[in-house]
């Protein structure tokens, strides 16, 4: 790269380089922690414990999403089946549940089968058709809708056993059950990535296909597991949004932030490279913290919900021109 | 390159080339005219089932009227994937500047053109801030575009949270509707206006030096550059191309709803990968640029169009509607990667 | 030898990237109507250097001369304009489009109202024609390049260099991913283009092949030119000697 930016990041002397280089990289926990503190004066009760539980709560959903997302993204795919998998995920788990009556241990067992069947599916459009995989799983999630919509019979499903919520509204030593979920995923992700032989095909075939590929690693495997792991999680983040509303999900409506957008928008800001191999899913989940904590202390301030998206917004290209200078030291 | 291989063609094999070229010329050609032929069988099908009403003068303006938005929007948008840069932000922009429209004109009182003028700048502003990101940053404008699209998304709610509290901000001032639904002899003037676009969108691409230097930086950027090819004004025409053509694609539509708001736009395409991909991947333009026909995306977005109204004719439940739109977008999608097996053989 | 004028001329040219010399202080002349060969090892600086003839590049300092008039380029467009047209090691075609309209990329021919339509009957005839000339078999100038072979597709590049009125013809390593059938067709186009009164600037690592096509051949080391010679005076052992920096030229030396 030898453009205007370049030239001038050039320019700088070493010490003022590599000062940027740490300011850069860590950036996003700076800005958390300052976010905090900001909130922390400005909003009353942003600091009390049931706040901190709301907000990490708040992060659950789309925090869940966005571990698969980063897994199957470090390997150079791009997820859009998320909405297909949430609405089917959704779907089923009430209809499973609610219509058939399936006790729910069963349901949650079989819902986890039909999320590993809407992975391999989206992996074989994407692998076998030799799609590029932003449209085949577009395409995938395009069943994924139709199916759904067929099953509740284009209705919204209304759950009135009491087990789901009983069950997701658990909080073991005093922590709310989807709140460990969130912590769980990236810890197993964290795991997988840096402790796994998996993790180190995930970033070598993200990197570089071909050469990974040429030296053995099994790309197509490793993206198909990539995928079905995204969709497992999407399922896990639809069940916890079902269970919150008790209603499933209706086709073109988003319930609990389940979407493409929040899922890229944490991963960008958490500094995942689209093109793959390059980020670590920890830093994702101070994304998605960031996120959560500015949504929840905006709203604490009283701001409009429209101020929020704008934040967001901001926050995004911020995210992403600072990786782009990154990107040139 | 594996060319000493291919240099030591005998006769016999050039030969049995050939035929085989020839079995694989039909095949190509079925397969690139493969959505017409689709849409032919797909409006005789309509027609059949419902002689009455999908088979009438009136209900062909409605679908060209309906097409009309779309497809101008996509026109830009395969020009710009042509150019190897996916814009993933023009339903956000196209809110936008609807709802920058809807307040200037219905809320404030300017006047038409101005508000319209206005609105399609704030538009052109958002394709520089666009082209910006790529050619200053270096960023895949799928990245730069959906940021900026959450941009829009978020200032589009502010206005209209700030302005009305039904969430959709009227239109029923008088000039609007009526230019909106103007016919020049019996054709409405939107569906004159997609036509054009078209035509002018073909012959850019076909025969004019833009459209091949949009080919060509497409196909190697590298070697785009490498033969003195400017990359950063045509990304910047390309990705200001789709904010406006999204931008006038809005208000034409919310000139026909006589209202504007986040939710009737945002709430149906608002999802990241909207309309103008699909029905651009509908017609064969891959995302690795440098190929697609814009004729092509007019079937697309015809094929689209049709099924949706003739869904809606034969009253289908909305399961059927959305696997047959389902089925047919894999089904497309898969026709298309062979043929780009059989190209890249 | 030095009665013939220098078509291209460098004087003093340098480049850096950040704090890396890769040119330093270059003084070169190469003669029209003849093969020139540049070599040097991996690093040497032949590319940076024949980047900046080409205008891909800018030089930090120094000056280049073109047929006697001193040239200043802001892009390869600029250099094409000049007359120097480079074959790069890639070919930088476009897979997916036609021989013809890969033949006049950038630089396409147009008819009618402000110049905005393209000829396409006109570019085709001039592409069979350039073709011809330099004795290329391909078949149908509508097919897309992706489908032809090596030699072809080196063909189109070199076809595009002469269609756009090149006159220094500059090959950057046009052999290195050839086989022995391919490389004998790239040598005969290199003695084609020298018959037909064109300058070839040829870049390799080939030091058999050089000596083979060329009539004055350039060495760099360490970002220095350290020595140019007439190919029918030098051997085999003194250019290696030089490629490897063991032998200089005084005279070439900057005197900074």
């Amino acid at each position: 790269m030898n453009d205007a930016l370049t030239q001038s990041l050039i320019r700088l002397s070493p010490g003022a380089q590599r000062s940027l280089r740490i300011a850069l990289d860590n950036w996003l926990y700076t800005a958390t922690i300052l976010l905090c503190l900001f909130f922390a004066v400005a909003a009353p009760y942003f600091l009390t414990v049931d706040n901190v539980i709301n907000t990490l709560v708040s992060a659950s959903i789309t925090g869940i999403v966005t571990a698969g997302f980063t897994l199957v993204l470090l390997t150079g795919t791009i997820d859009a089946s998320i909405s297909g998998v949430t609405a089917l995920a959704s779907v089923l788990t009430a209809v499973m549940f609610q219509r058939w009556n399936i006790p729910l241990p069963v349901t949650l067992l079989l819902l986890l089968l039909a999320s590993v069947g809407m992975g391999l599916l989206s992996s074989l459009i994407v692998i076998e058709g030799r799609i590029y995989s932003l449209i085949g799983t577009l395409a995938a999630s395009g069943v994924f809708l139709g199916l759904s919509v067929g099953i509740a019979s284009g209705e919204q499903v209304a759950i009135t056993k009491p087990e789901l919520q009983s069950t997701l509204f658990q909080a073991p030593l005093g922590v709310p059950l989807s709140i460990w979920l969130l912590f769980l995923s990236y810890l197993l992700g964290y795991i997988v990535l840096n402790h796994t032989k998996l993790g180190a095909h995930i970033y070598a075939t993200g990197a570089n296909y071909s050469a990974a590929r040429l030296s053995g690693v099994p790309v197509k495997r490793v993206i198909r597991i990539g995928l079905i792991i995204a969709a497992v999680a999407t399922s896990l983040a639809a069940v916890l949004a079902t269970g919150r509303a008790n209603l499933s999900l209706l086709y073109g409506v988003t319930i609990g932030g389940v979407n493409v957008t929040d899922a890229f928008t944490a991963a960008l800001l958490g500094g995942i490279s689209l093109q793959g191999g390059v980020g670590k899913i920890e830093r994702n989940l101070v994304a998605v913290l960031f996120l959560s904590i500015l949504s929840n202390g905006l709203q604490l301030m009283g701001a409009a919900p429209a101020v929020w998206l704008v934040t967001k917004g901001i926050a995004f290209i911020g995210a992403v021109i600072i990786d782009a200078v990154r990107q040139r030291l | 390159m594996n060319a000493p291989v291919l240099s030591a063609s005998s006769d016999a094999m050039q030969g049995q080339r050939r035929v085989y070229n020839r079995r694989e010329s039909t095949i190509r050609f079925l397969l690139d005219n493969g959505l017409l032929v689709a849409l032919v069988v797909e409006v005789i099908f309509f027609s059949v089932a419902s002689p009455t009403i999908f088979f009438s003068r009136d209900n062909f303006f409605t679908i060209l009227r309906s097409s009309a938005a779309t497809g101008i929007t996509v026109a830009f948008f395969t020009m710009a994937l042509i150019a190897r840069q996916l814009d993933l932000s023009t339903a956000q922009v196209g809110s936008l500047t609807a709802v920058i429209f809807a307040w200037l004109f219905g809320i404030n009182g300017q006047p038409l053109g101005v508000a319209f003028v206005v609105a399609l700048l704030c538009s052109v502003l958002i394709g520089l801030l666009n082209s910006w990101l790529v050619n200053r940053l270096r960023l895949p404008a799928l990245i730069g575009t959906v940021a900026v699209g959450t941009l829009c998304y978020g200032v589009t709610l502010a206005i209209v949270q700030a302005s009305t509290k039904t969430g959709l901000i009227n239109l029923t001032r008088p000039p609007l509707r009526s230019i909106v639904s103007t016919e020049i002899l019996g054709v409405p003037v939107t569906v004159i206006l997609m036509f054009i676009v078209y035509f002018v969108a073909y012959i850019l691409l076909n025969h004019t030096k833009l459209g091949a230097h949009l080919y060509a930086l497409g196909g190697n950027p590298q070697a785009a550059r490498l033969n003195g090819i400017k990359s950063t004004r045509l990304i910047r025409f390309v990705l200001i191309g789709t904010a406006v053509s999204a931008g006038v694609a809005a208000i034409m539509v919310s000139g026909r709803n006589l209202s504007a708001g986040s939710v009737s736009q945002v709430g149906a395409s608002g999802t990241l990968l909207g309309g103008p991909l699909i029905a651009a991947v509908f017609a064969g333009v891959g995302l690795n640029g440098g190929s697609g026909k814009v004729e092509r995306t007019l079937f697309g977005v015809l094929f689209l169009t049709v099924l949706s109204v003739g869904m809606s004719i034969l009253q289908a439940t909305p399961f059927v509607r959305i696997t047959a739109e389902g089925v047919s977008f894999v089904l497309a999608i898969l026709l298309d990667s062979i043929r780009q097996h059989l190209e890249s053989r | 030898m030095d009665q013939k004028e220098p078509i291209l001329e460098l004087r003093g040219l340098s480049k850096s990237f950040g704090f890396v010399d890769a040119v330093k202080s270059v003084d070169w002349q190469v003669y029209p109507g003849e093969v020139t060969a540049l070599v040097g090892d991996n690093g040497a600086g032949k590319s940076t250097l024949i980047k900046m003839i080409c205008g891909a590049l800018r030089p930090d300092a120094g000056e280049m001369w073109i047929k006697g008039i001193k040239a200043e380029m802001a892009d390869p467009a600029d250099a094409f304009r000049l007359g120097i047209a480079p074959v790069y090691q890639d070919l930088a075609l476009v897979d997916n489009r036609d021989v013809v309209m890969n033949m006049f990329l950038g630089d396409e021919l147009t008819y009618g109202l402000f110049n905005l339509f393209l000829d396409h009957q006109r570019m085709a005839r001039e592409t069979q024609r350039v073709l011809d000339e330099i004795h290329s078999r391909i078949p149908n100038v509508r097919e897309v390049v992706r489908k032809l072979s090596g030699g072809q597709r080196q063909a189109v590049a070199v076809g595009r260099a002469l269609i756009r009125g090149g006159e220094v013809i500059i090959m950057d390593e046009p052999t290195a991913a050839l086989g022995v059938e391919q490389t004998a067709e790239v040598l005969n186009l290199i003695e084609t283009l020298r018959s037909r009164g064109k300058t070839v600037i040829f870049i390799s690592h080939n030091i058999g092949q050089v000596i083979q096509v060329s009539d004055q051949i350039s060495v760099m080391f360490h970002g220095r030119m350290v020595g140019t010679r007439r190919t029918a005076e030098t051997t085999n052992e003194e250019v290696v000697s030089m490629i490897v920096g063991a032998k200089k030229d005084l005279e070439h030396q900057p005197n900074s």
